[in-house]
């Protein structure tokens, strides 16, 4: 027994010391679990009391956390959720992602709540946890293979084909900034770049299997709301569509209401959407439907290509996300072309949403005349071009030739270093690039990318009431005194708060260890207080919504302090010129801007932030219980030390102004 | 009369059995009729995705030439060629 005084935690976690080999199984701080829950909370507390703001995010002073939740390895639906902290090679702020599939509870089942790893291996090598047995182990064999090969690799060699892993490709190890981490089975802690961090700490993969239980606080009390929630998500309104078409049944409804982007940004709504449709992937490509750990939805799936060019295709995870990516953004509608881009992205270890942005940026600046012709590799940049976007990917993960080289450093980095007002082609927010979500369609969505700790995402806030807008959801979640503007994705009103919610709430979520897409945001089935009865049946917390509202606000509003130590202010809480000044030309957005500057005030005062800085006031850390946080800030900016450090972040501004041309 | 293209999505398609059709029309039908006239055509489970009672579900998203349907507009007439694009409940992203 881990001597822990809460149930639902292992109690544990593991200190590894890459350059020593030094390994450490510690007890989890108890304030840790009380004040910050799990997963994404602890991880932000341990980068903001040991990552300092100057720590260049691929030297060893970095730190990568590998993090679950209470609700890990539990009963709960959706409860296999991991996050990965550290400080992000692409923006160089806070970052964070979260995959699903089966390492997180796997993790706890060997009787650790997270992996904090320091320095750097002077030799290739992976870590592998067995229960009581940890140990690094030489990875050199390994070091060059694609993700799926080093999988294969790990599970043989340790004769185990249950291990399950989290693993870099090539894109990791070559310091590509939006390298992803791969999980099993095909999961992606893709954004942020974080496996670049792995790269540069020469850590190829982690590798673990577990065969302990976890222990519960109330476990007649839990199995009995386990078993009611998880029957309300399956007789929810949205279950038969999640779980037949997944995140790609969104893509349909982006194209009439505008918000699918296209031609990066340039259009909202793209001709060829029904041939990159869920409809037409579950029709023309299905082999199974798949799940994530102790998940009713199931929106995971299996696809192949079976003939033609791509024949022999095989790729998994293909989400809303990468279907834009990959298809709209870069004006690619054959859909076997975007399942193969997802499968090398997959083994590479690519982000999908930053890879197709840099193709997308590059296919931009080709149609402008900025690329030079020497710039270009031989490449054939037109847009739509599936064969260079498939050749750009390979060339991007092994940062081969000019572009190659140049696109793995992320479109707002590319942007600084290749000038000749290029930056106003860079669709980012904070270095991180913007995902399909185009903010003149759905207003909230333009706010949350700004507002996001990560930079543009629109998972943080995870805004879907207005971007559906069924009214008895909102009055569901919200009450009927915000209709009809709230769920009115044209509409400001009322936005401000369902962001700010939607931030603290997801905090909550990725701090506990279950989903955003299951009975979470899209269903709502698992709210503050079923989250707070599950957390309290699962860990024996007292715990109830107003509580768990605070942890939330107190995670969020660290992260924001983290990127104010970097010199972050509201003078960054921009979106490029296309979202402010652009209208959108497409479907129920024609016409429409991203109207900004009507709800960030109105964000600010409910955060209690400084309208003038953006920076969190005294007040609101002394009420958050974030000790010293403002002394912090403070001593940062007086020092000059804030501002020092943003003028070295890398990237380029989004433009706020078109080109000349355009004006 | 008129002619309305309607194309089906999500599970919808799979309730109707057809991705797209072309129906012709009374002059004078509204979105909501044309919803009630959808419902009784198909029958469950179709209706009991589309409607609420008589009235429509809150998880229908309805655009007409691209644009949000709803309230009052689910009133007016439809016109000659109008395209009709019907969704059930999907959210996420």
């Amino acid at each position: 027994m881990s001597g822990f005084p809460w149930a639902g935690y292992a109690g544990r976690y593991l200190r590894v010391n890459l350059t020593t080999g030094e390994i450490q199984k510690l007890p989890l701080p108890v304030r840790w679990a009380e004040e910050f829950l799990g997963g994404n909370g602890i991880g932000t507390k341990i980068l903001w009391d040991e990552v300092p703001a100057g720590a260049n995010p691929l030297g060893p002073e970095n730190k990568l956390i590998l993090s679950a939740g209470p609700l890990c390895g539990g009963p709960m639906p959706n409860a296999g959720r991991l996050e990965v902290i550290g400080k992000s090679p692409l923006t160089g702020l806070y970052g964070d992602s979260n995959a699903g599939g089966h390492f997180a509870s796997e993790m706890k089942f060997a009787g650790y709540d997270l992996i904090v790893l320091e320095e750097r291996a002077p030799e290739p090598v992976y870590l592998l946890i067995k229960d009581e047995t940890v140990e690094l182990r030489p990875a050199s064999h390994i070091w060059g293979c694609g993700v799926f090969e080093s999988e294969r690799t790990l599970q043989a060699e340790n004769h185990d084909l249950q291990i399950k892993t989290a693993v870099i490709g090539p894109a990791g190890e070559n310091l590509v900034r939006f390298a992803s981490i791969q999980v099993t089975f095909r999961r992606s802690a893709a954004r942020t770049g974080l496996g670049a961090v792995m790269g540069a700490k020469n850590l190829k993969a982690i590798a673990v299997r577990g065969t302990g239980g976890i222990p519960l606080a109330d476990p007649e009390r839990l199995q009995q709301l386990a078993y009611r929630l998880h029957m309300r998500i399956r007789k929810n309104e949205f279950f038969n569509g999640c779980h037949q078409f997944g995140t790609p049944g969104l893509v349909a409804l982006m194209h009439p209401m505008g918000r699918f982007p296209t031609r990066n940004f340039q259009y909202g709504s793209f001709e060829g959407f029904e041939d990159l449709s869920g409809e037409s992937l579950r029709e023309q490509h299905l082999v199974r439907d798949i799940s994530c750990y102790s998940c009713p939805v199931g929106c995971d799936k299996i696809y192949a290509v079976t003939g033609g060019e791509f024949r022999g295709t095989m790729s998994s995870s293909v989400e809303y996300e990468t279907l834009n990516a990959l298809g709209a953004c870069v004006c690619n509608r054959n859909l076997p072309s975007v399942l193969k881009g997802n499968e090398l992205c997959d083994d590479l270890g690519l982000d999908t949403i930053s890879a197709g942005r840099a193709v997308a940026f590059a296919m931009e600046l080709n149609e402008r005349g900025i690329l030079a012709s020497e710039q270009r590799d031989g490449l054939d940049l037109s847009w739509g071009n599936y064969r260079t976007l498939l050749d750009l990917l390979q060339r991007i993960s092994r940062r081969e030739g000019f572009l190659g080289d140049l696109l793995a450093e992320g479109a707002s980095r590319a942007a600084r270093l290749l000038g000749r007002g290029s930056d106003h082609f860079a669709m980012h927010v904070k270095g991180l690039d913007i995902p399909g979500q185009d903010g003149r369609a759905q207003q909230s969505m333009g706010l949350a990318h700004v507002t996001s700790s990560r930079g543009a995402d629109h998972l943080k806030a995870f805004p879907v009431i207005d971007e559906t807008g069924y009214p008895s959801e909102a009055s569901r979640r919200y009450g009927a005194q915000f209709l009809p503007e709230l769920v009115d994705p044209l509409a400001t009103k009322h936005k401000a708060m369902l962001v700010k919610d939607g931030e603290d709430f997801g905090a909550v979520v990725d701090s506990s260890g279950n989903c955003k897409s299951g009975g979470t945001f899209v269903m709502a089935e698992v709210y503050w207080e079923e989250q707070a009865q599950s957390l309290s049946a699962t860990t024996g917390i007292p715990i109830d919504g107003e509580k768990l509202k605070l942890i939330g606000e107190r995670i969020y509003n660290l992260q924001r302090c983290y990127n104010a130590l970097h010199g972050i202010t509201r003078a960054d809480d921009v979106l490029p010129w296309r979202f402010t000044k652009s209208p959108s030309p497409s479907g129920n957005a024609r016409g429409s801007v991203c109207r900004l500057h009507e709800m960030l005030p109105e964000y600010y005062a409910l955060r209690g932030w400084d309208p003038e800085t953006g920076l969190p006031q005294k007040e609101t850390l002394a009420r958050l219980g974030l000790d010293g946080a403002a002394e912090r800030l403070a001593e940062a900016f007086e020092s000059g030390l804030a501002q020092a450090l943003r003028a070295q972040l890398g990237w380029v501004a989004p433009s706020a102004d078109p080109p000349r041309e355009q004006q | 009369m008129i002619s309305v293209h309607v194309r089906y999505f999500g599970i919808l398609a799979g309730y109707t059995g057809k991705k797209h059709e072309t129906l012709r029309l009374p002059k004078d039908m509204s979105g909501h009729q044309l919803m009630l006239r959808l419902a009784s055509t198909y029958g469950e489970p179709f209706r009991g995705t589309v409607l609420n009672g008589e009235g429509l579900s809150d998880h229908l998203r309805i655009f007409r030439n691209e644009q949000s349907l709803h309230g009052e507009g689910l009133r007016a007439p439809l016109e000659d060629e109008d395209h009709i694009m019907l969704f059930p409940a999907v959210a996420g992203g």
